[in-house]
C-alpha cells in the first residue's frame, strides 16, 4: 500500500507512531470523550453497574461484541485507507460505520468526537493530505465523522500502524469507561486503573484482529456488533430528565 | 480575550466555512446568577433587534436549560426554543469550556451552518471555582459572575476567572446588607485586582446593572455593529 499519502510521522519510525498513538489516546486530547459514559450512567443508576468487578464484566462485554468487532476493524480499515490516500473509501466507511450504531444517542456523540478529532489532527499534521479531505467530507455533509473512522484516519495520517489504530480506539474506550466510572462514584482510582491492567490482554486480542484483517485488505465488510442489553441501557440514558453524560 | 478572534484555526479557515458568530462565554461558581444573568441580559439585546442562541453546560443538563427555554424562548417568544441547547458535561464543566470544548464546537458549528442570522452565541458553564476560563477557541468575550452572598472577600481573592475576564459581573447586590457584605470593599478590592478592566455590579431581580452588561456586549464584542436584521454584517467574526 502506498504511504506517500501519509503525514510526516511515518518518517520518524517507531518512536513517532509511539507518540502518536500516545497523543491520541492521552485522556487530555480534546475529542469529547470525557462526556461519554456508553450507557454506564444508567446501568449504574438503573442498579445493573454498581461495583467494579460488574464495570471490568461490562468493558470485557463491549470489548468482545461492540468495540473491537466493530469499532477497531473501522478504525484499523480507516488506517489503512488513510495510508492509501483514499478518502473516498473513508467517506464510504464513515457511513457504514454510522449504520452499525442503531442508538442515536451514541451515534450523534461518536460524531461529534469524531469530526473534532479528525479537525483538530488535520490542524496540525494532517494539511493537504487524505485527513484533509476527509475533514471537508465531514464538513460538507458527505460524511458524519463516526469516531472510529475518524480515528483510524488520523492514526493513517500520523503513519500508525492499523493494529495500532484499534489500539488507540481500545484504549480510549477503556479509559473513558473508567473515567465516567470515576466520577459516578462506582469505583475509585486504584480500581480503575487495575480494571484498564486486567482489560490488557482483551484489547491486544482485539486490535491483533483487527489489524490482521486491515494488514489482509479484508476490508471491514466483516464487521459486526452484538450488545443488545448495552443499547437498551444506551437509549433509557437517551430519556434521562437529569444527566451528568452526553451519552 | 481579544473579541472575534479566539483563534480559528483549521475549521475556522477553511473555505467556504460558515461565518464565526461571535460568542460569550459567561462562567462563575454554582448559584451565583449565570443562568438568571442571561434571562435578563436576552430580552434587552433583543429589544435592540440581536438574535442569540444559547448553549447552558451543566454537570446535570436539563435545569438550566429547559427553565431559559421555557422562560425566553416558549414565554417570550425571543428566540426559538431549538436555540437553547442544554450539554451534559460528564462532571465536568470546566472541561468542557476550557481544555476540551469539543463537544461545545461541534453544537456551535451546527448552529452556525443552520442559523446564520444569528448575531450572538451565549455559553453558559456551571464551572465551581475562581479559576474557570473559556477556551479563545470556543469563546470571544468571558463574562465571570460572582455573588455577593459568597463573601465580599471574593473579588479580592482574585483567581484566572475574576482577574482575567473582560467583564466581572458582581451579583445580588440587594443581598449586602442581608449577608453582612461591604459593596465598597467589594468595589474597591474589584478595582484594584482588575487593574483597570471593567466590572458592573448588578441585581438581576431588578435589572440594576444588566443594561450596563448587555451594552459592554455589544461594544466589546460586537464592535457597536447594528443586528444582522437589520442590514448589519455583525460584529467580532
Amino acid at each position: 500500500m502506498a504511504t506517500s499519502d501519509v503525514g510526516g510521522a511515518a518518517a520518524g519510525g517507531a518512536e513517532m507512531q509511539l507518540l502518536g498513538a500516545m497523543q491520541l489516546s492521552d485522556s487530555m486530547f480534546p475529542s469529547g470523550l470525557f462526556a461519554t459514559s456508553n450507557g454506564l450512567e444508567s446501568m449504574f443508576l438503573g442498579g445493573s453497574v454498581t461495583s467494579a468487578d460488574a464495570l471490568a464484566g461490562l468493558c470485557r462485554t463491549l470489548i468482545d461484541q461492540q468495540v473491537g468487532p466493530c469499532d477497531c476493524v473501522m478504525a484499523a480499515w480507516a488506517c489503512s485507507l488513510a495510508a492509501g490516500g483514499d478518502d473516498a473509501g473513508l467517506v464510504e466507511l464513515d457511513e457504514r460505520c454510522s449504520a452499525l450504531k442503531p442508538v442515536r444517542e451514541q451515534r450523534e456523540a461518536a460524531a461529534r468526537s469524531g469530526a473534532q478529532l479528525a479537525r483538530c489532527v488535520e490542524g496540525f499534521a494532517g494539511r493537504g493530505d487524505v485527513l484533509a479531505r476527509y475533514c471537508k467530507a465531514v464538513s460538507s455533509g458527505a460524511a458524519s465523522g463516526a469516531y472510529p473512522v475518524a480515528l483510524g484516519a488520523c492514526c493513517g495520517s500520523l503513519g500508525m500502524a492499523p493494529g495500532h489504530a484499534a489500539l488507540v480506539a481500545l484504549h480510549g474506550f477503556a479509559a473513558s469507561m473508567v473515567g465516567a466510572a470515576l466520577r459516578l462514584g462506582i469505583i475509585h482510582h486504584m480500581e480503575g486503573q487495575e480494571i484498564i491492567h486486567g482489560l490488557k490482554p482483551r484489547m491486544a486480542e482485539a486490535a491483533r484482529e483487527a489489524g490482521g484483517r486491515a494488514g489482509n485488505g479484508e476490508g471491514a465488510e466483516g464487521a459486526w456488533q452484538f450488545a443488545p442489553l448495552a443499547e437498551i441501557a444506551q437509549m433509557d440514558h437517551e430519556r434521562m430528565d437529569a444527566r451528568m453524560f452526553a451519552a | 480575550m481579544s473579541a472575534g478572534g479566539g483563534g480559528g484555526g483549521a475549521a475556522a479557515e477553511e473555505e467556504g466555512a460558515p461565518r464565526r458568530i461571535p460568542r460569550v462565554g459567561i462562567g462563575g461558581p454554582v448559584g451565583a446568577g449565570k443562568s438568571m444573568l442571561i434571562e435578563r441580559v436576552v430580552p434587552v439585546l433583543a429589544a435592540r433587534g440581536y438574535r442569540m442562541s444559547i448553549i447552558s453546560n451543566d454537570v446535570i443538563s436539563k435545569e438550566d436549560a429547559d427553565r431559559m427555554r421555557a422562560g425566553l424562548a416558549t414565554d417570550q417568544g425571543l428566540l426559538p426554543e431549538n436555540l437553547v441547547v442544554g450539554l451534559a458535561t460528564g462532571g465536568c464543566p470546566h472541561t468542557a469550556v476550557r481544555e476540551d470544548p469539543s463537544l461545545n464546537i461541534s453544537v456551535i458549528e451546527e448552529m452556525e451552518r443552520d442559523h446564520p442570522e444569528l448575531d450572538l452565541i451565549l455559553i453558559e458553564s456551571g464551572g465551581d471555582n475562581v479559576t474557570t476560563t473559556f477556551s479563545p477557541l470556543l469563546a470571544d468575550y468571558f463574562i465571570y459572575i460572582v455573588d455577593v452572598a459568597g463573601g465580599d472577600k471574593y473579588p479580592r481573592k482574585g483567581g484566572l476567572g475574576i482577574q482575567n475576564c473582560d467583564l466581572l459581573v458582581i451579583n445580588k447586590i440587594d443581598l449586602a446588607p442581608h449577608v453582612g457584605a461591604d459593596l465598597g470593599v467589594m468595589r474597591a478590592d474589584a478595582e484594584r485586582v482588575r487593574a483597570g478592566r471593567p466590572f458592573a455590579m448588578v441585581d438581576c431581580t431588578t435589572d440594576q446593572g444588566v443594561g450596563e452588561v448587555a451594552g459592554r456586549i455589544v461594544r466589546d464584542l460586537l464592535f457597536d455593529a447594528p443586528p444582522r436584521a437589520a442590514g448589519g454584517e455583525g460584529g467580532g467574526a
